[in-house]
This record gives C-alpha cells, sequence and structure tokens, in this order.
C-alpha cells in the first residue's frame, strides 16, 4: 500500500522497506524492518517531516523517507 | 592503561553512567586529525579497576553515517595510539530494548569482550514490564548488568563484572592484530549484509517474545504519557511553531540577562587589574605592555566566556529536556529549501554564540554539502563579539531614545543576519556537487528532567574548546595591535603623537584610499583592523585612535559608560580631511552591515579549516565575505552622496 495514503494515528505492520544503502541502514537502525508495527502520528506545518511513534520510541522522517517504507494492506 | 570503551545508540543514558563510574573526574580529549571531542576518565577508585573508561558519541550500528559516529568507529579501531581498547560496555535502553540490541549483535561479531548494561529498568518497571537479565546473559553468553537509570544503582556491579571479564586468547589475538587494517575485526563487519542485519534483529525480537522481558501488566508508563501528551502540543503544527518561538525568544533574552551583569563583572576585573599593574609600575613600558598589552589581551577573550557558557547551556539544556529535537524537526523544510538540513539548525543557534565551538555541531549533518552550506552560513550569524560593536553604533542613533530602540533594532540585525545566512547558503547551493543522499530520519527522544552533570560537563567542554582555539589567536593578536599602537615612539611623553606617529596608524592612513569609499577615514580603518584580533576589539580601538583616555572622559571618570558617552561624543564631531562628518547615518548603516557578514574572525576561519579539510573553501569564505561585507558598505555610502 502507497505510503502517502497513511491516516494519522492508525497502526500499520511494515512489509517491506526499499532504500538506497545509507537511508535502508538507518531506518533499519531505528527499528524500520519487515513486522514491525507504527503509526503516522503527526505531520509538520510545512508538509513535512512526519513523526512515527514505533516500538516504543518516535523517529522523524521526511516525506521521501517515509515513503521507501511498503506497509501491509 | 587499557581502555573500556562505552558504546551505545544515542539517547541510551551512556553518558549518564559515565558520569556514575567516573564521578566528575574525566576530561575531554581532542581525538586526533578531527575536531571531535570524547571524553575519558578513570573510575571511582572505589570500584578498584585497572582500566579507564572512554565515553564516544551514540551511535545506532557499527556503520558509521556521520562525523560523529566516525569517531565511535575508530576509537574502536583503535586508531589512536593512546587508545587500547580491550572491553567494550554496550549501553541500552531498557525501553528500547528491541530496536537497540542490533548494535550489540554487530558489536558480538567484532569479537571483542563485552559486557551489556540495560539502563532506564526503573522506567521499563514503571510499565509493568521487567527483564530477566540471568535468562537473557545466559542466552546472550555475555554478563549483562542492570543500571538504575535514576539513582544509579548497579554501577559497581558493572565495574566488578567488566574488571573480572576474561579476554580469550581468540580475542586477544584479533586485538593485536588490529594494526593491521584488514585483519582488524571491525572490517569482518563488511560481510555484514542488510539481511544480516534485519534478521539478527528479527531473532532478537523473537528470542524477546520468549522469556526475556516479562510482561505482567501492559499499560503505558508514566514517562512515554508524559511525551504523549507534551508532544499533541509541542509537535503540533500550530501551537508547535507558537512555542518553538516563544522558547527561542526566551532563550535569547535569558542568555543576555544573565550574561550581562557577568561580563561587566569580568570587565571590571580586568581593568582594575590593569590600572593597579600600570600604578605600581609606574607607566614604565614593561608595567604598559603588561597592563594594555597581556591583560587587556586576556580580558579581551575572557569576556565572552559569560555567554558564550550561557548560550550552551541553554542550548544543552534544551537537548537533554528532548525538545531541540523536535525544533531540529520543525525546522527541517525550511531549512532543507535552503539546501541545509534540520541538523543544520544547532550549529547554527549556537553561531550566535560563537562560530568556534559552532562548527563543531555541525558534525551531525551526514550530508557533505549540507555541512559545507552549514559552515559557510555559520560566520554570519550575530555572534557575540558583534554585540558591543552594535551596541556603540547603534547608540549613536538613538541617543536619548527609549531604551527598547536598541532593542528593536537588534532584533532586526538578528532577523537579517538570519536571511544573510540563508541567502549566502543559497547562492552556494548550486556551486556544490550534491553527491551523496540527504538525510534526516531523527529520533525524539522521551522528554526527561535535564541531568546536572552530563548537562554541565558538556557547557563546560564546549567553553573549553572556545578558549581553547580562539583564546591564543585573540590573546596574540591584541598583543600585537597593543604592540603596533605604541611603537616605534613608545618614549614619546605625548600619547596622541605616539599613537598618530605609530605602526598601526601609519598603516591606516597608508591603507586610507580603501577605507576612503566606505566614507571613513584611517582612525575608523584602524579600528576595522584591529577587529580582526576579536570584533569588539573595534570599540576599544576607536577609543584608543579618538583618544578617549580617562582624562578626557567628560566627567572625568574612568566608568565604561564615561568613556562609551566620550567616545560617541567624539564621534559625532569627528570630521574627515575635507572637513565632512564622519559617522553619517549612511556610514553606521555601512559599518553595521560590513559587520554583519565580514568574516574577521581569525579562529573562526582556523576552525572551518579543520572541519572542511578545504584550503578552497575556507579560503573563498574568507573572500567573498570581506569584499561583499565591504561593497555593501560602499554601495550605501555612495547611494547616499547621490540621494
Amino acid at each position: 500500500m502507497a505510503i502517502m495514503k497513511l491516516s494519522l494515528n492508525k497502526e500499520y505492520e511494515i512489509e517491506q522497506v526499499s532504500a538506497e544503502k545509507l537511508l535502508l541502514e538507518r531506518l533499519q537502525e531505528l527499528g524500520f524492518i519487515r513486522g514491525q508495527k507504527f503509526s503516522i502520528v503527526s505531520k509538520s506545518i510545512f508538509g513535512e517531516p512526519f513523526v512515527i511513534k514505533i516500538a516504543n520510541a518516535k523517529v522523524a522522517l521526511r516525506k521521501k523517507e517515509l515513503s521507501s517504507i511498503k506497509v501491509k494492506p | 592503561m587499557n581502555h573500556v570503551i562505552l558504546v551505545g545508540p544515542p539517547n541510551a543514558g551512556k553518558t549518564s553512567l559515565f558520569n556514575w563510574i567516573t564521578g566528575s573526574n574525566f576530561k575531554t580529549v581532542n581525538y586526533p586529525g578531527a575536531t571531535v571531542n570524547y571524553f575519558e576518565g578513570s573510575p571511582l577508585s572505589q570500584y578498584n579497576t585497572d582500566f579507564k573508561v572512554i565515553d564516544t558519541p551514540g551511535v545506532y550500528s557499527l556503520f558509521p553515517k556521520s562525523q560523529d559516529e566516525m569517531i565511535t568507529h575508530n576509537i574502536l579501531n583503535n586508531d589512536n595510539p593512546n587508545i587500547h581498547v580491550q572491553k567494550a560496555i554496550v549501553v541500552v535502553d531498557a525501553t528500547q530494548f528491541e530496536r537497540h540490541m542490533g548494535l550489540f549483535e554487530q558489536l558480538k561479531s567484532v569479537k571483542i569482550p563485552v559486557v551489556l548494561a540495560i539502563t532506564m529498568m526503573d522506567i521499563l518497571k514503571e510499565s509493568g514490564q521487567s527483564i530477566d537479565t540471568q535468562a537473557l546473559s545466559e542466552s546472550l553468553g555475555v554478563p549483562v548488568v542492570p543500571i538504575d537509570g535514576l539513582l544509579g544503582g548497579g554501577v559497581s556491579q558493572l565495574m566488578e563484572t567488566v574488571q573480572r571479564l576474561e579476554i580469550k586468547e581468540k580475542q586477544i589475538e584479533a586485538l593485536k592484530s588490529s594494526k593491521s587494517k584488514k585483519s582488524h575485526p571491525l572490517n569482518q563487519l563488511k560481510r555484514w549484509e542488510k539481511k544480516d542485519f534485519e534478521n539478527s534483529l528479527n531473532n532478537l525480537f523473537h528470542l524477546k517474545n520468549k522469556t526475556f522481558i516479562e510482561v505482567k501488566t501492559r499499560k503505558n508508563w508514566h514517562h512515554l504519557k508524559l511525551t504523549e501528551s507534551l508532544d499533541r502540543v509541542l509537535l503540533h503544527p500550530f501551537f508547535g511553531l507558537v512555542f518553538f518561538f516563544l522558547v527561542m525568544s526566551g532563550l535569547f533574552t535569558s542568555v543576555y540577562s544573565l550574561a550581562t551583569p557577568l561580563i561587566d563583572l569580568i570587565d571590571g576585573w580586568f581593568g582594575t587589574m590593569s590600572t593597579w599593574v600600570l600604578s605600581v609600575g609606574g607607566g614604565s613600558l614593561f608595567s604598559q605592555f603588561l597592563a594594555d598589552g597581556i591583560i587587556a589581551g586576556f580580558g579581551s577573550f575572557f569576556v565572552f566566556i559569560p555567554q558564550v557558557a550561557i548560550l550552551f547551556l541553554g542550548l544543552i539544556l534544551l537537548e537533554d529536556t528532548g525538545y531541540l529535537a523536535r525544533a531540529t524537526t520543525l525546522v527541517d523544510k525550511p531549512l532543507s529549501k535552503i539546501g541545509l538540513n534540520g541538523r543544520s539548525f544547532v550549529p547554527l543557534l549556537s553561531g550566535y554564540a560563537c562560530a568556534v565551538p559552532a562548527s563543531m555541531a555541525a558534525r551531525t549533518i551526514t550530508n557533505k554539502r549540507e555541512r559545507w552550506l552549514t559552515l559557510f552560513a555559520l560566520p554570519l550569524m550575530t555572534c557575540s563579539a558583534r554585540l558591543p560593536v552594535y551596541a556603540l553604533l547603534f547608540a549613536f542613533f538613538f541617543v536619548g531614545q527609549p531604551a527598547w530602540y536598541g532593542g528593536v533594532a537588534l532584533a532586526l540585525v538578528y532577523f537579517l543576519s538570519l536571511f544573510f545566512g540563508a541567502l549566502f547558503a543559497l547562492l552556494l547551493k548550486n556551486f556544490l556537487p550534491q553527491d551523496e543522499q540527504s538525510l534526516f530520519a531523527l529520533e525524539l527522544p522521551l522528554y526527561r528532567r535535564p541531568r546536572i552533570m552530563p548537562v554541565l560537563s558538556q557547557v563546560l567542554a564546549k567553553t573549553k574548546y572556545f578558549v581553547k582555539k580562539a583564546g591564543p589567536i585573540i590573546f596574540t593578536l591584541s598583543v600585537l595591535i597593543w604592540a603596533g599602537s605604541v611603537f616605534p615612539n613608545y618614549d614619546m611623553e605625548d600619547d596622541v603623537k605616539r599613537l598618530q606617529t605609530s605602526y598601526i596608524s601609519q598603516m591606516g592612513q597608508y591603507l586610507e584610499p580603501v577605507f576612503e569609499p566606505m566614507g571613513v577615514d584611517w582612525r575608523v580603518g584602524v579600528g576595522l583592523l584591529s577587529a580582526f584580533a576579536a570584533r569588539e576589539v573595534f570599540v576599544s580601538a576607536l577609543a584608543v585612535v579618538f583618544n578617549v583616555t580617562e582624562e578626557t572622559t567628560l566627567d572625568g571618570g574612568d566608568s565604561e559608560e564615561s568613556i562609551a558617552t566620550t567616545l560617541l561624543e567624539k564621534m559625532r564631531t569627528a570630521k574627515l580631511s575635507n572637513g565632512q562628518l564622519i559617522f553619517t547615518t549612511a556610514t553606521i548603516i555601512g559599518l553595521i552591515l560590513f559587520f554583519m557578514i565580514a568574516l574577521q574572525c581569525i579562529a573562526t576561519v582556523g576552525v572551518i579549516y579543520q572541519e572542511t579539510e578545504s584550503v578552497r573553501f575556507v579560503m573563498f569564505q574568507l573572500f567573498a565575505f570581506n569584499l561583499i561585507a565591504y561593497a555593501l558598505a560602499v554601495l550605501v555610502q555612495q547611494v547616499s552622496h547621490l540621494i
């Protein structure tokens, strides 16, 4: 499912992360791996970054960074 | 001495742990070849250990993505001949256990002896969960020590465990061979593929679900609840922005109200000291050298310490509460429009104290172009050395007016400096190649009360860095300028004549044609040249060339104010050789613009060179800034003649 259609405060499960090496590694380090659940908490007044809640942590991601994550429908 | 390295993700409580281990007995060490600091300290004697502990910048993995993460990597790599890492303490946050264990897995594959320290156990307990450290230790095959995040319980057990930790034969060999890069254990990591990373984490998730984390009752704990409710406001699209501006203006007003009395105090001390030395020495050349050269030279950078330290205190407090990460997120979009990154925010903000330690903060920016653009715009921020200059120039405009006029003017200059910063970054943006990906992905830590010791130690480190880097340069140039204003006719009775025939005046007069288009004469030129020691020296240099001495102040006093008032009076009537007034509105505006842009601070130039290691970049910056500053001042002056 395309990430931009996701709605706020709804829980999603990660199906796959596909990005260039640098971003992919950082996303994995931050906990974005297959099977992990996350939700989008808020969005900046300027449209991005998004604030994501994942496990017990919060991570801010740009639109491009978030869109490299594919979620289960 | 053997070293034990503390490794852990950002915000895992590494620095708190380091403070508990060492008391406050640690020092900052400059990593050779880089401007980066790390902390080295000996554990408190009660722990009976025979090693030193190193605190490193936080990393999520052993694949460094920015310069500060590189430091941790290099230390582990035994790159520094003074460090011999034998063991590692991996620090993970109990509440982030699953995510943080990836780093542990990587370190284990490096084959360095490891102890796992789990912090924030108290917070986990709040949520009705706990980690079975015994079972975890058996499963991982390494000792696991829980640390109470609030009271520091478990530190002595940790030290005992590390001391007892045996280094296996294989590990010794691996560590010994560390000098030959190829066989170094860290290089084995190259075989780690992205799948391994994901698999290792996946395994951990399964492990976790099996036994280690016992869930008694699953409830949202206090810290998370607090963070959730605070973020509803602070990350709110509208109120978040309002709060951001409130925090920033609060930060700046409190910095100035706190720093001003301290600056006056320090200024007073140095003034008293040099008067005393002069009177004891009977005005001999040597006593003048001590008083006006050495003591005044020290004074000229000591006066910056309060403001630099207090702004850093404010910044680090904000960082420690967790707010700064939110502010960084908020400004990411606008900053990325001009080629910067949200992470440029902290260095730019620090630039309002002093560009020298602020340059260090740019190391967290992954992307080279974004880092360079940040370093390019940084010297344009209104640093503390510019304030005395603006105060003098504003006073010229607003004498007899309500005090808030000056305040508004200063605020205007602050915003204008942001504008120039943005403009300059935007202009250079297209000339720097963008060959790396831009990365933001920032973790927002839970809000918490700032911890005093780690905050103070960071303020101390940053202030020390300022004193060490900027101090010697400001001091040397101040002494040189003093000498230039006294020699060659140092034995002349008449102070004014002595100055007028001095080297510095000769140089000013020689260069007068350069200053003329700005609408100023050689005297202001001398002031501008002196400002290369530190911008604020402009004020004291003007006082010297306009012959404002204790005897000549209007009310006969030697206080700061009476010198400033007298200087203003003299400036008001100062004329060019053609009889025109020097300090017209156009001249003052030109000078303000000049000081906003000119890159006069040699210490900044030096540090930016260290950070970029590019002579071309620094030379370009130096010439471009000074030429643009000069051209603007000339432009204002010439346009005023046309009107």
